[in-house]
């Protein structure tokens, strides 16, 4: 397996990853269009707009465009991030010059017919509805909220109040800055001939332009403490630490870190919060990047009672990461990373995915192979040194639920 | 790819499809036992039962069966349903045998009275955690509604007050009586050995006690056009459930009722896609189709704005009356024929995602079908035999569930 990059002269970056004995390829597109580039009375512009690209396309209207994306056998999905909008979809390999040139029209010409406006804002009202009856959801958007510097705390969903302020000429405008080549990643991955790929990126894409004019600047919020109050039957616990971006050389440090915390099901938070005491259902810790700002947000769901001793146990835990890894949880830590990595490489799409953001957040690629002689050559000791330096000590916290819980130091 | 099956002299099934390009193995142990297959005072004890396994055997406790899954740096999970009970782990090739000893160990669990009582607060914690959200609540009180009586009707995790009864010596008694050798199958897809593995089975496996199992009570489904409101002031949205009949498991017909879901209620470009979130009227709409033993519902679930629960509903039903009368143009056969074969294709190319459709086959005792022959059964679909779904998936009648924040509707 190896790993292609070649960076075309308008800023978009083509990435490869061609696999044997596969039928099926992936690709990911990323434009650098996230929630970030959205005004600050206009969040949830760029999660509309995506949605809009959709709407139609030169003589192609809605109906007609999704048939002819159908026809191409794709599956395919989208999502809009804090910095960027990703689209990405898998198809068999004979349909993807096809696809290619579907997505152009729908990244380059979008129509964005005016009569569309209403229905696109009504599902994006209704999305932010369909939050409130999923607990953990809601918790996640306010726990990120309150934890992320600004304007990287603004959710992609917006507000009610920023989605009824939305008008055609933020939609224009925000496209006009966001959906450019300067930035913008293609990944392919599975049954590719690299050559093909690149010849008809440039095709398709080659000739367009247009340059990010200004980078964010973030600003750090203080940690802090939050209940929402919700007539729920468990509290959902939040509790987010910064951790290295995933730029820094120790970056993979981070992730062994993470899964002596909440790896497999002998890691720590899950024996302690679940298999001793039976607390929860759901305990889960997960890493969180930006470019500028990353971070682990960990979570629980537990009923009213026994809520309070979830929180105490957790924060526990995580104070105890300072004092180092035992070297039978490094070892399990580096088990699953590595198999991780390599089981991954089964699917054509999380190939493209990995690809797309090792080259958003590095500026650069990692085959499976390369990363997993980095894992092999990472000590126990080095492990614990980080966690010294870098064992998470302040929290922001978020819960949601009938009653407020106490944070224990 | 190649395909093997075989019984053990104890009854247990085996099969296995392997295929050198993977670079992992995945194999899980499927049991032919489920909700429908409890008596109502011990519903919720297939679940836990499946929480018990990975809760220690004679030879290993909870820690040592968590510990030994991480030290191959497995994934691995189980899940439970209305008629089985799955444990899967998925591994790098090197680890068959250690994986095989570890997930066959889990089949014979101890079921200590200590680790029982711990992990009943973990089953309450999931009901307390499905309570709070009421799309999965609606889907509840629809199956319930739906199948009344009929054991299809019971509910996979249980009631808090059934859990809170249940007994670790009534769990022992089911796994006697459920997981004998031949009411179970092991399967193994991706790069192995069939030879070895067969053998590895023998060595874990073969000693295991033959005995029979009672056949699970297959009473007929008498479906019912009703409707019912149920009031949560705490939900934001309103989730609307209907079904009616469909096929069974066992039906030839299967594959055209998948496509007619894909039809009707696939995310994009579906007819309820257009008729509803296209418009804006509701933010989910979907059809699934789920085939038990010898049943089978067509279940479609849309959730929507409180204050167009009437609207919405109507439209939702006007769609799917309209199916047959409508009929079925070349193109949207085409479109959603194509959706299927992606997936197929696509899941064919991971050992993980290959194993269910398999054991799930085996399960219903259908014949193996190679790659080749579940994509042409796909391709030669026509609207013919869409249409010929009419009888046996007439999408005219349903049972209707509207859960919500609405105190009733007109």
């Amino acid at each position: 397996m190896h790993s292609h990059a070649q960076p075309l002269e308008n800023g978009l970056t083509i990435l490869g990853e061609p696999t044997g004995g596969r039928q099926s390829v992936a690709f990911s597109l990323l434009v650098p269009c996230g929630s970030t580039l959205d005004t600050s009375s206009r969040e949830g512009t760029a999660l509309l707009l995506q949605d809009y690209l959709f709407k139609g396309t030169g003589n192609l209207d809605a109906k007609r465009l999704a048939q002819k994306l159908d026809a191409l056998g794709l599956q395919r999905s989208q999502s809009v991030d804090r910095e960027f909008a990703i689209f990405s979809g898998v198809t068999l390999s004979k349909n993807l010059r096809e696809t290619l040139k579907r997505y152009a029209q729908i990244l380059r010409k979008p129509n964005f017919p005016p009569s569309e406006l209403e229905s696109l804002r009504s599902l994006a009202l209704q999305s932010l509805d369909a939050l409130e009856d999923s607990p953990m959801g809601k918790l996640f958007r306010e726990l990120l909220r309150k934890f992320f510097p600004m304007p990287l705390s603004n959710s992609p969903g917006g507000t009610r109040e920023s989605l009824n302020a939305i008008q055609l000429e933020d939609i224009y405008g925000q496209f006009e800055r966001g959906y450019i080549p300067q930035g913008a990643i293609m990944a392919f991955a599975g049954n590719i001939d690299w050559k093909d790929v690149t010849v008809w990126v440039q095709e398709f894409f080659g000739d367009w332009t247009g340059s990010l004019l200004s980078s964010t600047s973030v600003k750090a919020q203080p940690k802090s403490v939050t209940h929402l109050e919700k007539d729920s039957e468990q509290v959902q616990i939040g509790i987010a630490y910064e951790d290295l971006t995933p730029a820094h050389k120790d970056y993979l440090l981070g992730r062994f870190a993470l899964n002596v915390l909440r790896g497999g099901m002998s890691s720590r938070l899950f024996r302690e919060v679940r298999e001793k005491r039976g607390l929860v259902y759901t305990v889960g810790a997960q890493y969180i990047a930006t470019k500028p700002f990353a971070g682990v947000a960990c979570y629980a769901g537990s009923t009213t009672a026994r809520a309070q001793e979830t929180l105490d146990v957790m924060l526990t835990e995580l104070r105890k990461l300072k004092d180092g890894a035992l070297p039978d949880e490094f070892a399990r830590a580096r088990a699953r990373l590595k198999a991780g990595l390599i089981i991954q490489g089964e699917s054509s799409i999380a190939r493209a995915l990995s690809l797309t953001q090792d080259w958003f957040f590095t500026g650069k690629i990692v085959s499976v192979d390369e990363r997993l002689k980095e894992i092999e050559t990472i000590t126990l000791a080095e492990v614990n040194q980080h966690l010294k330096r870098h064992a998470p000590k302040e929290f922001t916290i978020v819960t949601l639920g009938r009653n407020p819980l106490e944070v224990r130091v | 790819m190649n395909f093997y099956e075989q019984t053990l002299d104890n009854g247990l099934r085996v099969f296995g499809e392997s295929s050198q390009t993977m670079k992992s193995v995945t194999m899980g142990f499927f049991v032919k036992t489920g909700s429908r297959d409890e008596i109502p005072e011990i519903n919720g004890v297939s679940h836990f039962l499946e929480h018990m396994c990975f809760k220690g055997s004679d030879r290993r406790s909870a820690d040592e069966i968590k510990l030994d899954f991480d030290k191959m740096g497995a994934q691995y999970n189980a899940f439970t349903s209305n008629e089985n009970t799955v444990y899967y782990l998925q591994v790098l090739p090197e680890f068959l045998e250690p994986a095989l000893n570890l997930l066959s160990d889990m089949m014979r669990p101890a079921v200590r009275k200590e680790d029982f009582d711990l992990e009943k607060k973990v089953i309450l914690e999931e009901i307390a955690r499905s309570e709070d959200m009421p799309a999965f609540l609606a889907y509840k009180k629809a199956m319930q509604f739906y199948f009344e009586t009929h054991a299809l009707g019971h509910l996979v995790l249980g009631t808090t007050d059934s859990i809170q009864k249940l007994t670790h010596e009534q769990m022992r008694d089911y796994v006697q009586k459920r997981y004998a050798p031949e009411n179970m199958l092991l399967g193994c897809t991706g790069n192995f050995g069939w030879k070895e593995f067969l053998r590895l089975t023998e060595k874990f496996c073969a000693d295991w006690e033959s005995y029979s199992v009672e056949p699970r009570r297959l009473a007929s489904v008498e479906p019912r056009e009703t409707r019912q409101t149920f009031h949560k002031t705490q939900a934001h949205r309103e989730q609307i459930v209907l079904i009616g009949p469909a096929p069974s498991r066992q039906s030839s017909e299967r594959e055209a009722v998948d496509l007619l879901s894909v039809i009707l209620g696939a995310s994009t470009n579906s007819r309820l896609y257009w008729a509803l979130i296209d418009k804006g009227l509701a933010d989910d709409a979907g059809c699934e189709y789920m085939a038990f033993d010898r049943a089978g519902i067509f279940y479609t679930q849309v959730s929507c704005d409180p204050e167009r629960t009437q609207k919405v509903l109507e439209i939702t039903q006007d769609v799917l009356r309209k199916t047959y009368r409508e009929g079925f143009s070349a193109e949207e056969i085409e479109a959603a024929k194509n959706k299927l074969l992606t997936g197929i294709v696509v899941g064919s190319e991971q050992s993980i995602s290959r194993l269910f459709p398999l054991g799930m086959d085996r399960l219903y005792d259908l014949p193996y079908r190679t790659l080749a022959e579940e994509v042409r059964l796909i391709e030669q679909l026509t609207s013919q035999e869409l249409l010929a779904l009419r009888d046996v998936c007439p999408l005219d009648r349903f049972t209707t569930v509207v859960l919500g924040p609405l105190e009733r509707l007109n």
